[in-house]
């Protein structure tokens, strides 16, 4: 039986190529959140003139935090270290994730990307969007007679 | 066709023990939140406090030294004066309030992953504790609890006599 010769990976491969190609937003390089350990909860909220978000990210000195902008994306990224050099051997419990985190939001079109401010407190991180003024007054196109 | 049968098996298993392992550290920090004050609320907040998690993941760290337990608790965005700490019988109960932070009431929320309200997380210690030594500080979100162990616990070196 020839089958027998095949490798059994390359299956798996096949299948994860087929995958890939089913979600494209993971098959671009950048927007692949593999790699990351663990993602900040966060709080969207949208007032009249601004968004704000609030994520939680205990554990993580201001200076960890990076916050970009890119091409209408906005990304949080990070990474948890370790507090103390610790005796490794005793721990009794870990729940605590540990190394890089990473988190991406696509922004509306109006935000005005040159004004967000970030704060941070007790470990959550406050991102201030200022809505860029918009003209809301309808605007009434008149045809012209060619 | 068998090695290939053993190959899936293994591989499956190596998930699910992954996965287990997953679920079983996140269910020990899943704790529940609840909104006893809620009807003292707002409008707006009490709608806000409804469509938040009623379940957040208050990850626990335990570490045991010689002389003391350091207990790390990741609770971000709370007021350093609204934990309530105690130790009975071997076991560090953890209870706090967590606020929502708003500097405006209007507006709408797309997501609410955040949960707020009352917490209690109960944490076994390895070891008695003298919890009036009890030492406490919260940064960054962090609050450290380190606990003297009581006497009969403590580690003692005990120095072997040269010949």
């Amino acid at each position: 039986m020839t089958l027998m010769r095949t490798n059994p990976w390359s299956l798996l491969d096949e299948f994860n190529r087929e995958f890939s190609r089913m979600l494209p937003g993971f098959a671009d390089d950048d927007s692949r959140v593999v790699g990351s350990t663990w993602s900040p909860a966060v709080d969207i909220k949208e007032e009249d003139d601004r968004f704000v978000i609030h994520a939680d990210i205990p554990g993580v000195s201001p200076e960890d935090i990076d916050i970009s902008m890119e091409k209408g994306v906005l990304t949080i990224k990070g990474e948890r270290k370790h507090e103390a050099e610790e005796n490794k051997e005793g721990y009794h419990r870990v729940e605590r994730a540990y190394g890089t985190f990473m988190r991406r939001f696509a922004l509306p079109e109006n935000v005005d990307t040159d004004k967000i401010s970030a704060s941070s407190k007790d470990g959550v991180v406050e991102l201030v969007l200022p809505k860029a003024v918009q003209d809301n007054q309808p605007k009434k196109i008149t045809v012209n007679n060619g | 066709m068998s090695s290939l049968r053993q190959n899936i098996d293994r591989a499956w298993a190596q998930v699910q023990a992954g996965w287990n392992n997953l679920v079983s550290k996140a269910s020990n920090a899943l704790t529940r939140f609840t909104h006893k004050d809620e009807a003292e609320q707002d409008g707006e907040t009490r709608a806000l406090l409804r469509s938040t998690p009623e379940w957040g993941l208050l990850a626990a760290e335990v570490h045991e030294s010689g002389d003391d337990i350091t207990v790390r608790l990741e609770v971000p965005g709370m007021d350093a004066d609204a934990f309530d700490v105690e130790v009975a019988d071997r076991t560090l109960i953890v209870s706090g309030h967590k606020q929502v932070q708003q500097q405006r009431k209007e507006g709408r929320y797309h997501i609410t992953e955040c949960a707020y309200g009352e917490f209690e997380r109960r944490l076994p210690l390895p070891a008695e504790v003298d919890s009036s030594g009890a030492q406490a500080s919260y940064r960054n979100g962090i609050l450290t609890l380190t606990l003297p162990k009581s006497e009969r616990d403590k580690v003692r070196r005990i120095p072997i006599a040269g010949r």
